[in-house]
Parts: structure tokens; sequence; C-alpha cells
């Protein structure tokens, strides 16, 4: 998996970092940049409500205890559950590019655009591939992986800034140097 | 990578349908005016990048669609706003009156604290006039919000709107910011000079 590009999303949408660590997507304009994040942003929200309660879980009123997870993240800006990220969007895959998302408990988004999938060619290995775990959820697996480290890097060179004001764009070239070392 | 800008600013319009929510940004962010009405679906950006005190801003400007049908999407839009415009047209009393419940929707989902601009659009049209100057001006000044009557049409009014806003923010970001710092150097809690405790206290004990 090669990895094109990170951006973070602030909680209200808004793009605070882009680094385009390797080179392969087309370039758009700053503004088209804020855009996307944006949209995401939306489109993450709304299809939050779509998730379905997960494993029976929520048995009692499933729709409501979505409805009544969604207001307190709206109300307090963060996820109080910590399967927060099981809901909304994770990932985008296309033909050309994957596109995954990982939301944190404070609603700070992660979101990177790699490679795509690799092809498999017959069904049979797909579905051989599938039960084992292979080459379609590894890359998945991979890019949670650099989440991890991603928000970890985040975490020490970002918030522990003293002359980072919370929200606004990210400019640290140590930061910027650590997200390198990742990928 | 990211050096752009040096800050970004959410800004929100809400407001009645159709009172120009669209227009006054299409006014902004591309010195634009198009007299045809085309209802905002869900949500909207543009995006305007300005200078203040020698400061790359960008103003990421969300505009919402007034009508009350898209009312679930856009109340989670309003997280995370660093500003908010609340508009009503000059020539519509109903969509002042709506003002209020506006208000009240800022105060449900929206961070405390944020800021507010009440604007009255379509002031061009001063023949068809219903809403007061001075009465929008008095409720304003009740709630202690900046007023400002604006004119997509003629583009009254529409940089100040704005200007005003991302000014009032940058404002209360760096004075957040002094307070911090005076707070950290003034008078703290904590001594760490290590002073050595006044000695005339003879221990009695032992």
């Amino acid at each position: 998996m090669k990895v094109y590009s990170i951006y973070i999303l602030n909680k209200a949408g808004g793009l605070i970092y882009q680094n385009d660590v390797n080179p392969g997507l087309n370039r758009l304009t700053a503004n088209d940049y804020l855009v996307l994040a944006g949209t995401l942003h939306g489109v993450h929200a709304i299809a939050s409500r779509l998730t379905p309660a997960l494993n029976g879980r929520d048995t009692t009123n499933p729709t409501e205890s979505h409805s009544n997870k969604n207001a307190a993240i709206l109300s307090t800006g963060k996820v109080q559950d910590a399967n927060s990220n099981k809901s909304g969007l994770q990932s985008i895959e296309t033909d050309l590019f994957n596109l995954y998302i990982f939301q944190t408990l404070t609603g700070i988004k992660f979101i990177l655009v790699t490679s795509p999938n690799p092809v498999v060619h017959n069904l049979q290995q797909i579905n051989r591939e599938l039960t084992n775990r292979g080459e379609l959820s590894k890359q998945y697996d991979q890019a949670n992986e650099v989440f991890k480290h991603l928000y970890i890097v985040y975490s020490d060179y970002v918030m522990k800034d003293p002359f980072y004001s919370l929200d606004m764009p990210i400019k640290s070239s140590l930061f910027d140097m650590k997200v390198k070392e990742i990928i | 990578m990211n050096n752009e800008y040096d800050y970004l600013f959410k800004l929100l319009l809400i407001g009645d349908s159709g009172v120009g929510k669209s227009c006054l940004l299409l006014r902004f962010a591309d010195d634009n005016y198009t007299p045809d009405y085309i209802s905002t679906i869900g949500v909207d950006f543009k995006i305007r990048t300005i200078d203040l005190d020698g400061k790359t801003i960008k103003l990421q400007i969300w505009d919402t669609a007034g009508q009350e049908r898209f009312r679930t999407i856009t109340s989670s839009y309003y997280r995370g706003a660093h500003g908010i415009i609340i508009v009503y047209d000059v020539t519509d009393q109903e969509s002042f009156n709506n003002v209020k419940q506006w208000l009240q929707e800022i105060d449900r989902y929206a961070t405390g604290g944020v800021m507010k601009l009440l604007v009255g659009n379509k002031a061009d049209l001063s023949d068809k006039k219903i809403v007061d100057y001075t009465a929008a001006k008095e409720f304003a000044d009740a709630l202690d919000i900046p007023f400002l009557e604006t004119s997509a049409l003629s583009s009254t009014n529409v940089e100040q709107a704005f200007y005003t806003m991302a000014r009032q923010i940058k404002a209360q970001m760096t004075n957040n910011n002094s307070s911090n710092s005076a707070y950290n150097s003034g008078k703290s809690n904590v001594n760490l000079k290590g002073q050595s405790l006044p000695q005339d206290q003879n221990s009695s004990c032992c």
C-alpha cells in the first residue's frame, strides 16, 4: 500500500493539515481541498445515522440509542463510545485510489489517500483471501496501523506544542518530519 | 504543505429561506450576483482568503439551506463554527420575526461564546422596505450583537459584514492567548524560585 496523502480535519470539518507524502495524485486548489474536507465531514455525519446497532448490543431501541449518541456527539463535540470509529464512513474505494477515514474520540478526523486495492483476478482467490483475511483486508489493516501511529505523533507533537492554537492549521516542521518517518 | 494560510475560520450563514444568504456569499466570495433563485440543498461552501494584520486567513463559509426540510442536516454544521451570521430580508417582516428562532437554534447547537452578527439583506429595495433600521438595531443592541444592513445586489456593506466577523474572531482568539500567557507569567500560585522557608519558627518538637 502506497500512501499518497494525509489530511487532518478538526472537529468542525476544517482542513488543518495536508501532506502529500508521495506524488501521484492530481493537485487541487487550496480551496478545493477545503471543500473536499467539509464534504467528507458532512457525509460522515449523515452516514453515522445509517449505522445499524452493533452486533445486537443495543437491543433496547437501536434507533433511539443512535440518535442519542449522535446528539451527544453534536452537543459535546465528543464521542463517548469507544466504538466511535465503527459508525460513519471508514473507507471509500475506487479503481484508482482508496480513501480511509479514522475519527478519534474527540472528533478529529485523520484521512489517508492510498493506492487502490491490489487486483485479484479470480473469484475463488477472492473467496479464499476473504476467509483468510488476506490481501483485501490487509490494506485496511495497514491503513489502521498508519492511523494509530499518526494519532500518537499528533498527540505528541501537535497537542503538546505550546504555540499551537486548537483547531487551527498545523504548521510544525517537527510534525511533518515525524509523519514522514511513519510513511 | 499547509503554509498558505495562518488561520482557518468557520463561518455559518443562517436565516429563513429566500432572504439571500447564497447571494450574499456569492457577492463576497466571487464578487458576483445572480437574480436567479436556486434553493440551497443541505449545505454549500465558499472560501475566501483575506489578510488581517499581516496574517492570511481562510474564511470557510458554510451556506446552509433555510428550508425547513433541510433543518435536520444543517444542525450538525453548527459544531465548531467560529462565527454565525443570521440573515433576514428587510422587505419581509416574517423573516425578521424568525431571527429569534434562529438564535435559539444557535444556543442549542453551537459552541458557547460563538460570534454572532445580524444582517438585514436586500437593503437596495428601499421602496419595499418593511423592517425599520432602528427597530432592528435596537433588537440587536439588546442582545449585544453587531448589526448591519447589506445588499448583495449593489454589494453595500457585504465586505464589512464578513470583515467585521473575521476581525472579531481574530481579536477573541488573540485575547484568549494573551490572557493565558498573562495567567502563566503573572501572579502565579506556584513559586518556583526555591526560597528557603522562614527559619524563626523553631520547632519545639524533640
